[in-house]
């Protein structure tokens, strides 16, 4: 801000103090941004890769985070066992279910 | 130890008796590796787990709490994270499943080991038993399960009352003198600092169906340096890696009527699933029968509008409290909601053998 003194022949420049202020901190805000941009490019690609890594799963306990494993659905099954002469699993399973 | 046989494709099968049920294990992927000492484990770990969950042996760590009810007891970090894991699943199923069910189980007459259970000739002991379905044999539809009544005979229907995550008996259908509806677990203490339980006097509980869940989980963690396995206990089944497939493990789910058949398949990758039904466990009391599937509502076996239900999950403790809790809701996939994320696609069962399934439960 530029101010002059009327009946004295001289200019004299005045800078507001909470202007030069307000420049200083602009600059010291954005300085600030820039390492904060910079650090959350850094964490967002970090926390990517974590999010990214499969979850443990052999933990017994019920709370567990929810898993991604891909669509898991039932089938219908061949009921005619005849054909694979009464082996322990009928054809086309590897293993069987109880019932409790 | 029974015989062990090396099966063509590089599959490994074991299996033997413990918990009242048959463990079999399948191990995939290694042929020249000996599985001995993997059976020598497996049925180790068997022992000590009915060592510790038994509640048909008096020094078990589950008889010692349910005989101090009343006050904190100090148990091995085994037994209390089972006692949490069915707390949480408690919670996750508004209540359907239930570990305090334990007095009505007995007063059923499941007091014992269920082999010495003569199962055609039991007295029938009040009404807390649910008349045999002739409509079943008959291939009528299946009885509604939202309609509780108490009929002349002492046959039952149960009442569903959903509110919230919390399923509860009708007010106005109170429980017969000879019912013994559970007490919940609310009341139930664990102190993660001590390491104690406190069970209110009076409660007991039953861990019999998710500790062998825990089992296959905790014994698949232990044989995880094998590419491929699979551990069945009772109606919890966990497997890792590949199959003889090489693509997962194919799984046959049993079909309730003829244990020799599937009634539907799975393909699965690093899961567990389990199956309850009421095609085992089951005993005639007087004209009726009873089964092991307890109703925490009405303290009495399950209505059977449903043969078997198969849920599949992250673990097997998780899929076997999801299990119990999607039967005793019959079959409504609203009873999965608190499991959302953490159970895969369910498979039911109907009384007539008709089947159905529902997806994920993805929130």
């Amino acid at each position: 801000m530029t101010n002059t003194t009327p009946g004295q022949g001289r200019r004299v420049l005045l800078v507001d103090p909470a202007a030069r202020a307000t420049r200083g901190h602009s600059e010291g805000r954005l300085g600030r941004l820039l390492i904060v941009g910079a650090l959350a490019s850094f964490l967002g690609f970090f926390g990517l890769a974590v999010i990214a890594s499969p979850p443990d799963t052999s933990s017994a306990a019920t709370s567990q985070p929810a898993y991604s494993r891909p669509a898991t659905t039932f089938f219908s099954s061949d009921d005619d066992d005849d054909h694979d002469g009464g082996s322990q699993s009928s054809r086309g399973s590897d293993v069987r279910t109880k019932t409790s | 130890m029974s015989a062990a046989t090396i099966a063509p494709r590089t599959v490994a099968r074991h299996a033997f008796p413990a918990m009242g049920s048959t463990i079999e294990l399948a191990l995939a992927g290694e042929e020249d590796r000996d599985p001995a000492s993997a059976w020598q484990l497996a049925e180790e770990l068997a022992a000590e787990w009915e060592r510790t969950f038994s509640r048909f042996r008096p020094d078990s760590e589950l008889s010692r709490l349910n005989t101090a009810a009343g006050q904190p007891v100090a148990v091995s970090p085994r037994f209390y994270d089972a006692v949490a894991a069915a707390l949480e699943g408690s919670r996750a199923s508004g209540g359907l499943f239930d570990p305090t069910i334990l007095p009505a189980l007995v007063a059923l007459g499941y007091d014992r080991d269920f082999s010495e259970i003569d199962v055609t000739t039991m007295p029938l002991r009040g009404t807390n038993a649910v008349p045999r379905h002739p409509e079943r044999s008959e291939g009528s539809a299946p009885p509604s399960f939202g309609r509780c009544q108490h009929g002349e005979d002492g046959s039952f229907t149960a009442t569903k009352n959903r509110v919230g995550r919390r399923w509860t008996r009708s007010a106005s259908h109170p429980p017969e003198d000879a019912d013994v509806p559970a007490p919940g677990v609310s009341g139930i203490v664990l102190d993660p600092t001590a390491r104690t339980v406190w069970l209110p006097a009076g409660v007991t509980i039953d861990l019999g169906g998710i500790a062998k869940g825990l089992y296959a989980d905790a014994l698949a963690a232990m044989l995880a340096d094998w590419p491929g396995g699979c551990v069945s206990a009772g109606g919890d089944l966990r497997v890792w890696g590949d199959g003889p497939t090489g693509d997962g493990w194919v799984v046959g789910v049993e079909h309730p009527g003829d244990p020799e058949r599937d009634i539907s398949r799975v393909r699965m990758h690093d899961e567990a699933a389990a199956t309850s039904g009421t095609n085992r466990r089951s005993w005639r009391r007087g004209d009726a029968e009873a089964h092991h599937l307890i109703d925490p509502r009405t303290g009495t076996s399950a209505d059977r509008s449903l043969w078997s239900v198969t849920v599949v999950g992250q673990t097997a403790g998780l899929a076997e409290v999801a299990a119990t809790a999607l039967f005793l809701s019959g079959g409504d996939p609203a009873a999965l909601d608190g499991f959302a994320g953490r159970v895969g696609p369910a498979l039911i069962v109907e009384h007539d053998g008709a089947v159905r399934t529902i997806d994920r439960r993805e929130h």
